[in-house]
């Protein structure tokens, strides 16, 4: 529980009040996801790559065209597209 | 039967380290089979002897779950089912990798609805040993209500426990698959999908005995550290640049050497046969079917090495990060990251590289790529442009004709990117596009594995290429030799064949070109395989060489004496350029046309493909010829 409420906290002082949604984010910042919306077989596969409410986001890369994304979630490291990317609110 | 062939069906999603797995229970030994009716593959093989378990082993794609409804996802219901001719499994291995842990176990809650005993297979013990992260198995398999079993990939430990458990399987209950039928989840919302999860990720979470949040991180510590370059906006695309580059020259300066060893010993086989066996026999054994062997067989080692490089390039996990670097520029195009690696290897070959499309998970980016790798510039053009720009730059420094040959493969990738761009805006998108691609953990790559892998690749290349490539060079040979088969004089006897009348009918379709009927019958040939055309031609223009290495010298200088009908020189920079253009677009391979219908399971998408890319190909040649002659080349 100590542990938990330690990450939340983290995540609050690095993520930006900004960002409404992964994309938004920016690298080297933290989020916690709220919900995932948007075409039923995306929000499906982000299920299956470990992409869920409640748990905890970081854009670690970022391409040079700025698009995909590369995001830690849960213990896989995943890359999305912008378009995969606003479909996590946080 | 029962114990003498007990069936046993892997099943996990991609990464899991399914296919090491596998290869340890089957030593290797096993045959990649199409499932009935459908192009996905699967690997099948029995239980190593040494295990003393009479049992048969099948290989399912790679899979999250079975929500999508991709095909992979049905065939691997109906495996689960017995609805194949595979019978229903005796038991099922669920591998799941030990640092993924609750995501993998996912496809667990569907496959136990089977009544068909599983057991757990959790992989990468050593990354989670090295990670120093450790699970409380005993509250792990009570939780979950199956056996685990801890495997080392590496070393393969774990591996004789994981066959006691599906020897204890043996003598449990008949399965009998039913209640699979509740197994489809797509009714599943993504609400339920979703608790399931997050059920599935406490569960494991607290039978973590590292905190989960350390564990994270000292699991990805190492690929972390490594994606840091790697994935680094401006490094990691010059490091991808760097990487593809070396794989690129490794193909042809490391195949050229077993090449030209095949080459030369189907050459020197073919005289031996001559020697010996007299008459039209003797040309039939040389000419027709030894031949045509080395037709096939010369491409062997460049599709090997290729696939070698890709296979390493993909055990260690950077494949996934080059085309996560490749996506954006790529989606211009109406591509996707994931065209990367099939129009890679089709620089190697067309075929292998079709049949890599499948992991494309839109339908309309998969046809899309489907339709351009025949303008990639595969290893067959090569003795084609060899001679060719050897003719054009002969008289200049050697450096000519190696940028003409890189301007040749730049040139291959833009027009394949502009026929994306066009038919991308023709094609309607059934479904949606995406990327989402999981980045897998860093890892050593195993060279055993890399090897047998490409191995079977090329073995596969070579049996499905290998008939049509062979039947095709026969009946060139028989073209190229009938009627007029008892003349002694090649040139002659090819003057009256089948194919110089074919030729010379043709003769109005290639004068546009600047051609006449022997590039004709040259370029005819090259349907069988395209390199076929410089042995075509050398026969065409009567070069009579004993000494391989002088042939394409002798060859040149006739091509640079031989003249038009009317008196003027055949082959001017204007022609040749043509030439060189209409194999640059022209796709004159039967064997990828073959291909293509497999693929695409559709004559239409085939037909259209060859068709179209033969009069674009056409029309190119006879634009530059002319174009060329306009500004005074001619």
């Amino acid at each position: 529980m100590i542990l938990i409420s330690i990450e939340k906290a983290q995540s609050k002082i690095y993520s930006s009040p900004m960002a409404k949604n992964l994309f938004e984010l920016g690298v080297g910042n933290t989020g916690e996801i709220k919900n995932i919306s948007g075409d039923s077989i995306l929000v499906g596969r982000l299920f299956e790559l470990g992409f869920k409410s409640g748990a905890t986001v970081k854009v670690v890369h970022k391409s040079i065209f700025g698009d995909p994304i590369i995001v830690d979630v849960e213990f896989s490291r995943v890359a999305l597209r912008k378009a995969e990317a606003v479909c996590v609110e946080l | 039967m029962k114990g003498l062939d007990v069936k046993i069906v892997l099943i996990g999603s991609p990464n899991s380290g399914k296919t090491t797995l596998f290869n340890w229970l089957t030593g290797h030994k096993s045959k990649t089979v199409n499932y009935p009716g459908s192009t996905v593959e699967y690997s099948t093989g029995r239980l190593l002897n040494s295990y003393s378990l009479d049992a048969s082993i099948t290989d399912t794609p790679g899979l999250y779950s079975l929500v999508s409804k991709s095909p992979e996802e049905e065939i691997t219901l109906q495996v689960i089912q017995g609805q194949t001719s595979l019978g229903v499994p005796q038991s099922l291995v669920l591998v799941a990798d030990g640092t993924q842990l609750a995501r993998h176990l996912f496809l667990l809650k569907s496959l136990k609805k089977a009544k068909i005993p599983v057991v757990v297979a959790m992989t990468m013990s050593d990354l989670l040993k090295n990670s120093q992260v450790s699970y409380d198995l005993k509250a792990l398999e009570e939780k979950l209500g199956v056996p685990i079993v801890t495997i080392d990939g590496r070393l393969g430990g774990g591996v004789k426990e994981l066959v006691e458990v599906l020897r204890k399987f043996e003598n449990a209950t008949e399965p009998s698959g039913e209640g699979v039928t509740e197994l489809k989840l797509s009714q599943w919302s993504p609400q339920e999908i979703e608790s399931e999860i997050r059920a599935l990720s406490q569960l494991v979470e607290s039978c973590m005995k590292t905190s989960p949040v350390e564990a994270q991180q000292r699991i990805q510590n190492r690929t972390a550290m490594w994606d840091r370059v790697l994935l680094h906006p401006l490094m990691g695309i010059v490091l991808f640049f760097g990487i593809m580059t070396a794989l690129f020259t490794s193909i042809f300066w490391m195949a050229s050497p077993f090449m030209d060893f095949i080459d030369e010993g189907f050459g020197s086989m073919a005289e031996l046969v001559s020697a010996h066996v007299t008459g039209l026999l003797g040309d039939f054994l040389a000419n027709g079917i030894v031949a045509s062997f080395g037709a096939v067989l010369v491409f062997i080692p460049q599709i090997f090495i290729l696939s070698f490089g890709i296979q390493i390039l993909e055990d260690s996990g950077y494949l996934a990060r080059a085309a996560t670097l490749i996506d954006k520029p790529f989606s211009w195009f109406g591509l996707n990251g994931k065209s990367f690696v099939p129009l890679l290897s089709a620089h190697a070959c067309a075929v292998p590289a079709m049949m890599a499309v499948r992991n494309i998970p839109s339908r309309k980016e998969r046809w899309l790529t489907l339709f351009i790798i025949p303008l990639m510039t595969c290893s067959a053009r090569l003795p084609v442009y060899a001679l060719l720009l050897t003719f054009l730059f002969k008289d200049k420094p050697a450096w000519w004709a190696g940028l003409a040959l890189a301007t040749l493969y730049f040139g291959g990738l833009l027009i394949g990117a502009l026929v994306s761009l066009i038919a991308s805006r023709w094609i309607q998108a059934k479904d949606k596009s995406f990327f989402a691609l999981e980045l897998p953990l860093y890892r050593a790559p195993r060279l055993s594995h890399a090897i047998v892998t490409s191995f079977k690749r090329t073995l596969s290349y070579a049996v499905r290429a290998g008939p049509i490539i062979f039947f095709l060079a026969l009946i060139i040979w028989a073209g190229t030799t009938f009627p007029a088969y008892d003349i002694e004089n090649k040139t002659e006897r090819l003057e009256k064949s089948y194919a110089a009348q074919m030729g010379q009918f043709l003769e109005p379709v290639m004068k546009p070109m600047g051609a006449d009927w022997r590039v004709g019958v040259g370029l005819i040939s090259a349907f069988a395989a395209r390199e076929v055309f410089v042995s075509s031609m050398a026969v065409v223009f009567s070069v009579a060489e004993e000494d391989e290495s002088k042939l394409t010298d002798s060859l040149l200088n006739k091509m640079s004496t031989a003249t038009n009908s009317d008196g003027a020189p055949l082959f001017t920079v204007a022609s040749v350029i043509g030439i060189i253009v209409y194999f640059m677009i022209a796709l004159q391979c039967m064997a990828t046309t073959g291909t293509a219908f497999k693929e695409s399971r559709s004559w239409k998408f085939a037909t259209l493909q060859t068709v179209l890319f033969n009069i674009f190909g056409y029309l190119s040649a006879v634009a530059a010829f002319h174009g060329l002659r306009l500004f005074g080349i001619s």
